[in-house]
């Protein structure tokens, strides 16, 4: 039988100098989408977020097949949470939530290794000095 | 399949932005093959050739790019005079229909980007005459839509939305890019498609604006900056 909705689960990494909790973010980025796709285009192209690991930065969110451009454009146009100036990139999109917690791993690796410079270079000159 | 390769045409080094050397290691953490560095202090050209050499080295290609903010278009004709050898990119900024009218006539102009607020009244069909003959491209640079209030995001959408769709249907290139100067307003190859994508509705040309149509245009440039360019396509094969 052909499903009726085939998900993605968008693997996406913060980019902002706060450490988010998993509440905080969910909270910005339903505000941000509610915004920006209104109530029609968000029950048009639902989205949940499944996991978000703070110490890597790196989350989990699913979408329908179809509105896959539509979050990522969205994601794209976040600009700030909490007040400061943040990024969310997507970094994978998998078909499988258990594909997904596999990669995620494997980012979270690859991160570690090239991250830190870049993001020290975008915090504030204050927080630098104090880290 | 070829491997694509993606190039952001609009990355702009500022004072008040992050350092060149950042905004390259970005790009390659994004996946981009090329970038073009734009400068609005003509000083600054000569640091910005020195950089190019250490981004070889990082595995990004780096174009220098101008962009130009005349306040009028004899200003504007000065500027390409002295510029055009020494860059491979020209933007012009149009904030005015006499700018861009000007800026689209010019055949040393690479590259329009406009107003956000005014870019439905400048690209009218006299500047969409113009640029189809000239062959610039139109660009379009995230940082319009970024950092603005929810009202006007909404208005930026719609405006580009329906100037895009008019240059579409002439066959004018568009290139679309981040025009970030700080690693957190760089967006990455697919997310600068997924934005054009939305704009457009034509996931042929939005994948070709964010890749083949930028790459292409350096490509040329440096071609005919190259000393064996003599007119396009004719160039000295060997000298006797």
């Amino acid at each position: 039988m052909v499903k009726e909705v085939r998900w993605r689960y968008v693997i996406f990494h913060v980019h902002s100098p706060l450490s988010l909790k998993p509440e905080d973010l969910r909270v910005a980025l339903k505000k941000h989408m509610r915004v920006l796709l209104g109530t029609y285009g968000l029950s048009k192209n639902p989205f949940k977020i499944m996991a978000y690991d703070e110490e890597n930065k790196l989350g989990i969110l699913k979408c329908a097949h179809e509105s896959l451009e539509v979050i990522r454009a969205a994601l794209a146009l976040l600009s700030m949470i909490n007040g400061e100036p943040s990024a969310i990139h997507v970094m994978k999109v998998s078909g499988t939530y258990k594909k997904a917690k596999l990669r995620v791993a494997r980012l979270a690796e690859k991160l570690k290794s090239h991250w830190a410079e870049l993001e020290a270079g975008m915090k504030k000159p204050s927080q630098a000095t104090e880290a | 399949m070829s491997k694509r390769y993606y190039a952001d045409l609009h990355v702009r080094v500022t004072d008040e932005g992050d350092a060149p050397e950042l905004l390259i290691k970005m790009a390659r953490h994004l996946g981009f093959s090329l970038i073009a560095l734009s400068f609005d202090d003509p000083h600054k050209l000569k640091d910005l050739k020195g950089i190019k050499d250490r981004a070889r080295a990082l595995g990004v290609d780096v174009a220098i790019r101008a962009d130009l903010r005349p306040s009028s278009p004899s200003e504007l004709k000065e500027c390409l005079r002295k510029l055009r050898r020494s860059v491979e990119v020209i933007g012009v900024y149009c904030y005015d229909t006499s700018i861009a009218r000007t800026a689209a006539r010019d055949r040393r102009v690479d590259v329009t980007f406009y107003d956000p607020e005014n870019v439905l009244s400048i690209l009218d069909e006299g500047q969409l005459s113009l640029l189809a003959e000239s062959g610039h491209y139109v660009e379009v640079n995230l940082v319009d839509f970024l950092h603005a209030s929810p009202g006007r995001q909404a208005k930026t959408l719609w405006s580009y939305g329906l100037a895009l769709k008019r240059v579409t249907r002439r066959g004018i290139p568009i290139a679309v890019s981040s025009g970030a100067s700080k690693i957190v307003d760089m967006r990455a190859p697919r997310e600068l498609y997924a934005i054009a994508f939305l704009l457009l509705d034509e996931g042929e040309v939005a994948r070709e604006a964010v890749s083949t149509k930028p790459m292409e245009l350096v490509r040329l440039n440096r071609e005919k900056l190259s000393p064996s360019f003599v007119q396009p396509g004719v160039r000295v094969v060997s000298e006797w």
